[in-house]
């Protein structure tokens, strides 16, 4: 089938079943999925100015359904949402401003390559061995809870910074948190995601559990709530601009509104440290990709 | 698998379900209908286009799935829970 606005022929099934995917995993680990769905869409033969794009406008649909089945399970915490947003957009400029300003002093994408897989495959490793030590915590201790965290260390540092005005989310258990941690939190995710070139769900989700001691379950279903917002401004920018096709969009959307249902629903079924257990192979799967591009391989820049 | 896991199980399977037509008689009529006409925006009016896009988005999600909760209510669906 010919989508008349990018002048490709693809398969709709095929881009139903990317949908699908992404919608999975997003609803599942509430992340935007870009990462996956970009190097399936352009090599799939979309032009790379509409990868990004088309991406972004499904991934809004895709994360207005997961965000809502996780706010009816109670998963979504919409005050921390709301602060961390304002303290991301400010990353995001910042993040932007430090690539142009790289950019204009030599040839970087090299370095930001390897910078970019020194930190998924950190990310990747440290989510893996703390879950794994926490779902063994569970087990010997016979504990009877739904998550657990085995590295407190963080959270009690960042908890203990008492810089006011503090501020207290009960939806996420916290009592009381500066604000400003709450606001550099979100801009540390936007300076990596502005930097990176990438939504920041897969950063955002593991700094939300470790820095700020938010249950697992909330930080999936809050960092869904701040990618709508993202996702739907960057879907904006890049449609004013002429780089989405709404068609396209609508077509991934379809399959990928069911999979974040799936995804969204599965999570009441794992405990917290099951999910970001699984959560760890996904920046090991960004880290390969990333490889793969910076060997030689046909793929486009996220 | 307890009974209230496999209600829960059916529960969302039957949600899914609905949710999958109507998300393909919407697929259909957005093809149907919405090809040309946002075909021209596109290329007459980025900036209408940019925001058109933006709701169609939104409304396939908000409403479609507003549609089958409210058809999950009807059946009674709901009460499994």
């Amino acid at each position: 089938m010919e989508f008349p606005i990018t002048g490709v022929t693809i398969n709709p099934l095929f881009l139903i079943v990317i949908g699908f995917l992404v919608g999975v995993l997003g609803g599942f680990f509430g992340v935007g999925g870009g990462f996956l769905a970009g190097p399936l869409m352009f090599w799939s033969g979309v032009p790379m100015n509409f990868v990004v794009g088309t991406d972004l406008a499904h991934m809004t649909g895709k994360s207005i359904v997961a965000a809502k089945r996780h706010r009816a399970l109670g998963h979504v915490d919409v005050k921390l949402g709301m602060l961390m947003i304002v303290g991301t957009v400010i990353g995001v400029e910042i993040g932007a401003r430090i690539i142009e300003f790289l950019q204009k002093h030599g040839n970087i994408d090299q370095v930001i390559g390897i910078a970019y897989i020194t930190i998924l495959l950190a990310i990747s490793a440290f989510t893996a061995w703390e879950s794994i030590k926490a779902i063994r915590m569970i087990r010997v201790q016979h504990l009877d809870v739904s998550d657990a965290v085995a590295f407190s260390g963080l959270k009690r540092r960042v908890h203990s910074i008492r810089l006011r005005p503090m501020v207290s989310f009960p939806d996420s258990g916290i009592d009381e948190i500066s604000l400003w941690v709450v606001l550099g939190v979100g801009m540390i995710t936007g300076i990596l995601a502005g930097a990176l070139g990438v939504g920041g769900g897969f950063i955002r989700m593991p700094l939300l559990i470790y820095f700020l001691g938010v249950p697992t379950h909330v930080a999936v279903g809050t960092d869904l709530f701040e990618i709508v917002f993202s996702a739907a401004y960057g879907t904006l920018t890049h449609a004013i601009k002429g780089n989405v096709d709404v068609l396209m969009a609508l077509v991934m959307q379809t399959g990928a509104a069911i999979g974040a249902q799936i995804g969204a629903v599965a999570t009441r079924y794992f405990a917290g440290p099951r999910i970001r257990l699984l959560f760890s192979a996904l920046p090991l799967l960004g880290a390969i990709l990333v490889i793969i591009r910076l060997l030689g391989g046909a793929m486009p820049e996220f | 698998m307890s009974s209230r896991a496999k209600r829960l199980l059916l529960h969302f399977l039957v949600e899914l379900l609905l949710y999958a037509l109507l998300l393909v008689v919407y697929f259909l009529a957005a093809l149907r209908y919405l090809g040309n006409p946002m075909s021209q925006l596109f290329y007459s009016n980025l900036w209408v286009y940019a925001f058109a896009t933006l709701f169609l988005i939104v409304v396939q999600s908000v409403f479609l799935e507003w549609v089958t909760s409210f058809l999950v209510k009807r059946l009674g669906l709901d009460k499994v829970e």
